[in-house]
């Protein structure tokens, strides 16, 4: 890798420039192809057909009945499914989930796939799923999680410590002059992209060809060639556009794999795409949580003691336990701090990453108690919040690498208007009746990043290709990774091509963990920077070159030159035409700066405040306003920023108001498995949302600055607005979703309005 | 890969030779003369599976998402919720018709300018509402109004606030939307 | 979906004929409840009728204080019609707010009150208004058409070719909707008619029901104070995963006070 060339290329560069998407055209005129877009000669379709049980076993199918629906094909079961090279259920690798592939006829959860029925159309295929018709042996299943024995798992989330200590918290709460206990539930919580997953797979011969929505694709190729026992490179995942992820699609499902089980049976390509009602069963959830906090509070406001419990939901199969306490460490400073976590195991689908897994539903319970708090002191609670701001990581000591906290506060409290608000609840109300509340929270989200390959090939004529896999699923990295490429090379923007988004290309690490753009950008950063390294040492050893002699270290691209630091210049296209090449090519990786993690903590920051009115009748809760601010390192470009900050934040609106996959206890399966019973908020929900961007330098997280927006806007917003409705109402709801019922019966003075 | 097994021999294919009925309908202002082989097939199934326009999306089946939205004799419905076997004389317009001679239509020139997407796979039925809602209901400015006939189109991306911009400055109404008091 | 076969008949005759005919058959009319239904394998028709090509099924007529809507009329052509939007205003802004925009351009009202779902909107005006709902072969008082869940008077092969409204001296209607699904949870239609106050009650129960006492109350004094202090019991009233029944009783008192706010305005 060259030394010496600049990090970043000078202002005036694409990082930094708000343009507009590069697959924004693709996307409004229906060209962009999904994976079930994708029609190759011959295709079948493969359907699905789900356990409606939740424990016990399959014990019959009507197999001639499917086979009797004119146009069926086959049907899979696991008395035919092709033999697998690695057992679904093994751990084969640190990070791997078990996975469903009718290995037995066990069922542990409802909507675990039993069979695969194909079909020559779909509606066959469709239909002789129905009358598959799986006779079960039922067992009573458990889907309660204040009903289930607890236990301590060994590790939360991705390998992160259950349990993280820092000073005694039990004597500092014994001590202090104030405390607040609280408990907090969240439901559990269901991803709907609004693309099903799906996959389109054609065989051949031991060559694989699919087409399927991945959040990170080298992951897939690994585990599907492992688990058909094939070279990872006779596996060749497309995954162009990804129609929402947010965790889902971070890892390989079931069901994508089943579908390419059902081509190599029926000798065919085949399409499965998943229905709506299937996205609530074998492709991960976020788990429900039950959270407990104790604060321990000194006359001056100051923070003595905070611990943050949480209880989570997992499978009775497999380990992924949200993370949820985790979040604690790293928010306010305070004299003694711990986080814990116990789980319970159900007869539920392993639940798994989804966006802000353990921050978004931690981060709800921590701003409530925080709120809590500053109330049973009478402080306002924002000027509580910076009375305890963390100078440095409370969990850890570390100092922060960079931290706009302050910033974000000032900026987001001018914006919406927080200066006198008053401090009592139930003090405002609008012109129609509704009582309004004022409501904050501190977001917060870690900086992390991954590792990462990425590859830059520089042509004749002066154009770049870069190329690696990484991810569009919507965040705009498509569009962001090209400027960074573009800054690298020291190219304008049109002369930079990306090719993202296929298992060929070098891994780029998976989109997960706001991370993306910081570990694939990097990658690229690196590649670039080694292209013109490269380029300099040609032109400089070139004695027809104007920069004949200058030494690498002095040299810059830009604008499609490389440039002397005295006005000298040699453009790339006569470096390589001199030197007779028809192109050059360079390669980078990127991996975290280990030291820097270490001495360090990095993490994102921002402040958003929520405005609510209530129907006092009702209880009926609208989010009038929402503006957060946040300060997330360098942006690569704010206008694309600005709409993952305001996606974020919509989904912590509904956290806090709309989401709960509801379990039916009697059969263990979601009741409310679809998407009018399932409440995402719709336009009418969203009044006004608001993102502002804060300036932060951070030159420690990684050679861009670059620190990622994808999750944070959920987490300190799902706070802000259950403490709007507090401050509104005078009401405390501490189960989300919020009910309106809930609010409506526990309103204080409800009867005596009621005489309009 | 020794040890997986040969493919099957595919069942003869035809299904059944139900009785196949044959619709015309102007699709993206071209009359088509579709035959149909199964009276259960969707409008949008139709034009996924059949006809090879895969603008319009399926995120739910039920009428319950809007991402497979498309006009029909001018109004917005779900494809998804139509017997294509219905639609004998009548008239499609999807998101493979809109704009033209590559010119984009302002509706997705304003999309691609406000950024009002994200993943993109509500976004051709967004639009197609957007369509609709601007020919059912005339340029009514009122955020609230375009909220309310918007609410059947689902994004969980988030894009929404961006969608309601994009269609205002469409409407000529500013492109944002000013913070409420 | 199972297969089925498809009917276009052109006359009300031939399509009872074919209903008649095949008792396994469904009528097709906008297909917003039927579609999702025969998806999810809840229903199986051996046939679907679609009345789509029968004429005069669709239409708006104002005859004196008697609005006529044809059975095939989208909730859309209602809400937007200047007929009803001045014989009973409250009939347009309630089809106005039926579902979602898509749902409005295809369902129809012959379709919903034949459905009789028990979350529907038109049932609370047919009922609220005393309409008389019009079959191929009869009249019926829309006291004797709901009958209970996804249950009505309508025989097996009887059509509905149009539902007559008599327009009352004011009326409102005012429901919550179930935040997603844009169903009402719960919807209250009052009328003040010249036979007296008629109150009806959606998405509460099985089936759309009269609250007496809400009448009574309105009857002696036409204000959302009259009926404030009155309920429903929640024991008759439908709990689910959207709405306790508690709520829901509440939910009647408030939206029957803000329906009368609206007939008043």
């Amino acid at each position: 890798m060259a030394e010496g060339t600049a990090p970043i290329s000078p202002e005036g560069a694409a990082i930094g420039r708000p343009i507009a998407r590069d697959d924004g055209v693709a996307k409004v005129t229906g060209r962009a192809r999904y994976a079930a877009d994708c029609r190759p000669p011959g295709l079948l379709h493969a359907v699905i057909a789900p356990s409606r049980i939740a424990r016990g076993r399959v014990t019959a199918f009507d197999l001639d009945a499917a086979m009797a629906e004119p146009g069926v094909v086959a049907v899979m079961t696991p008395a035919n499914r092709p033999p697998l090279a690695e057992d679904p259920d093994a751990k084969t690798a640190p990070i791997v989930f078990r996975l469903d592939l009718l290995q037995d006829d066990r069922i542990r959860y409802a909507g675990q796939p039993v069979a695969v029925v194909i079909g020559e159309t779909l509606e066959a295929a469709e239909e002789g799923a129905f009358r598959l018709a799986p006779a079960y042996a039922a067992e009573p299943a458990l889907v309660d999680i204040d009903a289930a024995e607890p236990f301590v798992p060994e590790t939360v989330g991705l390998g992160a410590p259950v349990e993280r200590r820092r000073g005694d918290v039990e004597a500092a709460l014994a001590t202090a002059a104030h405390r607040v206990q609280r408990r907090y539930e969240t439901a559990a919580q269901v991803h709907n992209p609004l693309e099903p997953h799906a996959v389109v797979a054609v065989w051949e011969g031991d060559r694989l060809w699919v087409d399927t929505p991945s959040q990170n694709v080298a992951r897939a190729q690994r585990r599907i060639a492992g688990l058909l026992g094939l070279p990872p490179d006779h596996v060749h995942i497309r995954s162009p556009f990804v129609g929402g992820g947010f965790g889902a699609k971070a890892f390989p499902a079931g069901p994508q794999v089943l579908g390419i089980l059902a081509a190599r049976l029926v000798g065919r390509p085949v399409k499965l795409v998943l229905s709506r009602a299937q996205m609530f069963g074998a492709v991960g959830h976020r788990a429900p949580t039950r959270q407990t906090l104790r604060l321990g509070l000194a006359d001056d406001g100051t923070i003595a003691a905070l611990a943050h419990h949480a209880r989570v939901a997992s499978s009775r199969f497999d380990d992924f336990f949200e993370p949820a306490a985790a979040l604690s460490g790293g928010v306010y400073a305070a004299g003694a701090v711990e986080t814990t976590h116990e789980a319970v195991r159900l007869d539920i689908a392993t639940p798994v990453v989804m966006r802000g897994p353990g921050e978004a539903t931690g981060s709800l319970a921590l701003e409530c108690a925080i709120d809590e708090a500053a109330a049973e002191l009478g402080l306002d609670p924002l000027a509580f919040r910076r009375l305890n701001h963390a100078d440095t990581e409370p969990i850890s000591g570390r100092p922060f690498s960079s931290k706009a906290l302050r910033a974000c506060y000032d900026a987001g409290a001018a914006r919406f208007g927080w200066a006198g608000r008053p401090l009592a609840p139930r003090s405002l109300s609008d012109s129609d009746g509704r009582l309004v509340g004022l409501g904050i929270g501190t977001a917060v989200f870690p900086s992390m990043m991954f590792q990462a390959e990425a590859r830059a090939l520089l042509r004749a004529d002066g154009a770049a290709i870069v190329e690696l896999g990484a991810h569009e699923i919507g965040q705009g990295a498509a569009t962001a990774l090209r400027q960074i490429a573009a800054d690298a090379l020291g190219l304008p923007l049109s002369a930079v091509t990306l090719r993202t988004g296929a298992s060929d290309l070098p891994d780029a690490g998976g989109a997960a963990g706001s991370s993306h753009t910081a570990t694939a950008g990097s990658a690229i950063h690196a590649a670039g920077t080694a292209l013109v390294a490269r380029l300099a040492a040609l032109a400089t050893a070139d004695p027809a070159s104007p920069l004949h002699g200058a030494g690498n270290a002095v040299l810059f691209a830009a604008d499609g030159a490389l440039h002397a630091g005295d006005g000298r210049r040699d453009p790339h296209a006569a470096v390589l035409a001199r030197a007779g090449l028809g192109a050059i090519e360079a390669r980078g990786a990127a991996a975290p700066d280990r030291a820097a993690r270490a001495s360090h903590a990095m993490a994102a920051h921002g402040a958003v405040f929520a405005e609510v009115a209530v129907d006092p009748d009702l209880g009926a809760i609208r989010v009038t306003r929402l503006v957060g601010a946040f300060a997330a390192g360098r942006i690569v470009n704010p206008r694309l920023a600005r709409s993952q900050l305001v996606g974020g934040m919509i989904w912590g609106l509904s956290l806090a108001l709309h989401e709960a996959a509801q379990f039916d206890p009697a059969t263990g399966a979601i009741a409310n498995a679809d998407l009018g019973a399932y409440r995402i908020p719709v336009h009418a929900d969203l009044p006004f949302v608001e993102a502002l961007l804060v300036a932060e330098e951070d030159t420690l997280v990684n050679p861009l600055g670059v620190k990622g927006v994808g999750e944070i806007g959920i987490t300190g917003t799902a706070g802000a607005v259950a403490n709007a409705v507090w401050h509104a109402t005078g009401v405390r709801i501490r189960r989300f979703p919020i009910r309106i019922e809930d609010l409506a019966l526990a309103m204080p003075g409800r009867e005596k309005e009621d005489d309009a | 890969m020794a040890d997986l097994p040969e493919p099957l021999p595919v069942q003869s294919a035809a299904p059944e030779a139900a009785e196949a009925s044959i619709i015309g309908l102007t699709l993206n202002g071209v009359t088509r003369v579709v035959p149909l082989d199964d009276p259960r097939v969707t409008l949008l199934d139709l034009l996924r599976e059949r006809l090879g326009l895969s603008g319009a999306k399926k995120g739910c089946d039920r009428g319950q998402c809007g991402a497979c939205t498309v006009l029909l004799d001018g109004r917005r419905v779900n494809a998804c919720l139509v017997l294509a076997v219905t639609l004998d004389g009548a008239a499609v317009e999807t998101i493979e018709g809109l704009g033209g001679g590559g010119a984009l239509h302002p509706l997705q020139a304003a999309f691609v300018e406000h950024d009002a997407l994200q993943c993109g796979f509500c976004t051709p039925g967004q639009i197609m509402s957007a369509l609709g809602l601007l020919a059912e209901e005339g340029n009514d400015p009122d955020p609230e109004r375009i909220r309310a006939g918007m609410s059947g189109n689902l994004c969980r991306c988030g894009a929404h606030p961006a969608i309601v911009a994009a269609i205002r400055a469409v409407i000529g109404a500013g492109d944002r939307s000013e913070m409420p008091e | 979906m199972k297969a089925f076969d498809y009917l276009k008949p052109d006359a009300v005759p031939a399509a009872v004929g074919a209903l008649a005919a095949n008792p396994d058959a469904k009528l097709l009319a906008g297909g917003m409840t039927l579609l999702p239904t025969m998806k999810q394998r809840l229903a199986e028709p051996a046939a679907l009728i679609d009345l789509a090509g029968i004429a005069g099924l669709k239409g708006i007529t104002l005859d004196g204080d008697t609005l006529t809507i044809g059975a095939m009329t989208p909730h859309a052509e209602v809400a937007a019609s200047a007929t009803v939007a001045a014989a009973i205003p409250a009939l347009a802004a309630l089809a106005g707010g039926i579902g979602d925009p898509a749902v409005r351009n295809r369902g129809t009202i012959g379709g919903s009150l034949a459905n009789c779902d028990p979350s529907a909107d038109y049932p609370a005006a047919v009922l609220g208004l005393g309409a008389t709902v019009i079959t191929d072969r009869r009249e019926i008082a829309a006291d004797d058409f709901f009958l209970g869940l996804f249950e009505t008077a309508l025989e097996a092969d009887e059509l509905i070719t149009a539902v007559r409204f008599p327009r009352p001296l004011r009326a409102g209607y005012a429901k919550f909707k179930s935040p997603a699904s844009r169903y009402a949870l719960v919807g209250v239609f009052v009328a003040e008619t010249v036979a007296g106050v008629r109150v009806a009650v959606t998405g509460a129960a099985a089936s759309v029901f009269r609250a007496p006492a809400f009448e009574a109350a309105l009857a002696a004094d036409f204000t959302p104070g009259a009926v404030a202090g009155l309920s429903v019991d929640a024991a008759d009233l439908n709990a689910d995963i959207h709405a306790e029944a508690s709520y829901r009783a509440h939910l009647v008192t408030v939206m029957a006070k803000r329906a009368v706010a609206a007939a008043l305005e």
